[in-house]
């Protein structure tokens, strides 16, 4: 893989080409087979990055790159010795140019926060109220027809805006160079491109996202859905843990020890919940209540809010038709927090899945209370501030929810192993 | 002068008189239901005007034309092309991706056939060279 940065009018240009044994199809770090679709996209800053670290391209560069990269990556512009290092033990490739006089970069002072707009973001930047937001806005490729307009990154940006925090919109192209499964970060970490660009110029040290426990600790998403101390994308110690490490912008992860259901009631109970939005879909002034998405947080929302499902969503739409079959569930934890407590959940579209799990209140209760490996994992300056935030508004847990934490999914990997 | 009238004659003419005159309880209904009548006549002329309000300010629009009964066929095809368009355009751009990724490959063979007909000296600079194809697609570019 060769790359190469080029900078016009604040706008930065990222073209690369594939090595000899390199193809299209590449995977993610997560497992997920992507394609590529063209071979450049740009990122622009609302303010100018001006000088750069070479570092910090390389590292912004690698978080387009790296799942069609096979042996080696070359960059436009010597690295330091540090970031081809972890280059090298992280994913086995050879990276370079070094530059004996390419110092690593020193960290800065400062924690940004990656903005989505969504609860667990905003949860972060309720625990760190005078942090700067950096928002990534999804903008059109000039090579790919935008098919997919029903996705609202204005209305994302608007509501950001609408926090009056200070905030940073980097505009983006980048999700346009998957073909495959469809537009969307090669790599979860591109959300990550302003901060990185401006990583530099606004002195930063740490750049803090809102992965909760189940991303974190519980190999939620579309990742392996059971225990993952060693999570290859958000663990310090996993080979993005320390190449941002060796970028001297460590990732922060101030939620991680706490559910989803936690950051929501953080968020929705704070300044920002005006401003909170998880939908993709919705306009300005709601959410679109009928995506997959919309459903799933409005379980969560009912439960901690103790009321019944609203939706008009019912169980033969598409969007619904996951909670139909059995589990494991990307999220599951949370749909077994809201399925034993929402009433009347059996004429939901949730009721297969309530069948299935069959949660009680006393079954769920860990979802409720703090994970303490996640506070040590905080780097520092930050660990402090989290942990008397956490701490002063949730219950650490005690060993038998630890013990849950610990055995999450193990029963399905051991079934998967023995089918 | 007070005359004796018998009670038969008495009530027939009472009846007689009062047979000629409307009595209170129709009154009353007639009161009432002219009262609804012109409450309703005031909401009709209150909705009249607001009609008439709305009429003098909408702009005098143009009839639409006749549906197209080509229509609904026309948007299929179009929705159509702008598919397979799409498709095509991901094929030709992926397609870009590889006619690159075969000249880098003949570049560089290029430049190790040179090496070896030259001095000899031919040191494989694993980073020299793709700094040298970058800034050639510079120029290209």
């Amino acid at each position: 893989m060769r790359v190469r940065w080029h900078e016009a009018d604040g706008t930065w240009e990222l073209t690369f080409r594939l090595d000899p044994e390199e193809e299209l199809t590449g995977t993610v770090t997560d497992g997920q087979r992507v394609e590529l679709a063209t071979n450049s996209c740009h990122v622009r800053p609302a303010v100018p990055a001006g000088e750069v670290h070479p570092d910090l391209l390389a590292l912004l560069a690698w978080t387009v790159v790296a799942p069609w990269t096979r042996r080696r990556v070359v960059f436009d512009r010597p690295i330091s010795e540090r970031l081809a290092r972890a280059l090298h033990d992280g994913w086995g490739v050879e990276a370079g140019p070094v530059g004996d006089d390419v110092a690593p970069r020193e960290r800065g002072r400062e924690l940004a926060i990656s903005y989505s707009g969504g609860a667990d973001s905003a949860a972060v930047a309720v625990i760190f109220p005078d942090a700067p937001l950096v928002t990534f806005q999804r903008v059109s490729h000039p090579r790919r027809p935008n098919r997919w307009t029903h996705y609202r990154s204005d209305t994302i940006v608007r509501l950001a805006q609408a926090t009056g925090r200070d905030l940073t919109v980097a505009q983006s192209d980048l999700e346009f160079v998957l073909s495959h499964p469809r537009p969307g970060y090669p790599e979860h970490h591109a959300v990550l491109a302003g901060a990185i660009l401006l990583a530099d110029r606004m002195n930063l040290g740490g750049v803090a996202l809102g992965y909760e426990i189940g991303s974190r600790w519980l190999g939620g998403g579309r990742y392996v859905h059971r225990y993952t101390p060693d999570n290859p994308m958000w663990s310090q110690h996993g080979r993005w843990g320390r190449l941002f490490a060796a970028a001297g912008l460590p990732m922060v992860l101030p939620v991680a020890g706490i559910s989803e259901a936690m950051t929501m009631k953080i968020a929705l109970n704070s300044k920002l919940r005006d401003q909170v939005r998880w939908c993709l879909r919705g306009d300005a002034d709601s959410a679109c209540g009928r995506c997959g998405k919309c459903l799933y947080k409005e379980l969560i929302q009912a439960a901690i809010e103790g009321r019944p499902l609203r939706t008009e969503i019912t169980a033969d739409r598409p969007v619904a038709a996951k909670w139909q079959r059995r589990p494991p569930y990307g999220g599951q934890e949370m749909i077994e927090y809201g399925c034993a407590r929402v009433p009347g959940i059996e004429n939901t579209p949730f009721a297969k899945a309530n069948e299935y799990l069959r949660p009680t209140i006393e079954s769920t209760r860990w979802l409720e209370r703090v994970y303490p490996p996640a506070l040590d994992e905080v780097p520092e300056p930050w660990r402090d501030r989290v942990r008397r935030y956490l701490t002063a508004n949730f219950e650490l847990m005690d060993a038998d929810d630890r013990r849950r934490v610990e055995t999450w999914g193990l029963a399905h990997a051991a079934g998967d192993a023995e089918a | 002068m007070r005359a004796l009238v018998p009670a038969r004659i008495r009530r027939a003419v009472r009846a007689r008189f009062d047979a000629r005159y409307v009595s209170r309880a129709d009154h009353r209904r007639d009161v009432r239901d002219a009262l609804w009548e012109v409450r309703s006549l005031r909401r009709e002329v209150v909705a009249l005007r607001a009609e008439v309000d709305r009429l003098r300010k909408e702009r005098r629009k143009p009839a639409p034309a006749p549906a197209d009964p080509g229509m609904p066929a026309k948007v299929g095809e179009a929705r159509r092309l702008a598919e397979e368009t799409a498709a095509a355009t991901d094929r030709l751009l992926q397609s870009e991706v590889l006619i690159w990724q075969a000249i880098d490959r003949l570049e560089a063979r290029l430049d190790r056939l040179e090496r070896a007909a030259g001095d000899g000296a031919g040191d494989d600079r694993p980073f020299g060279e793709p700094l040298e194809e970058h800034r050639r697609a510079r120029e290209m570019a």
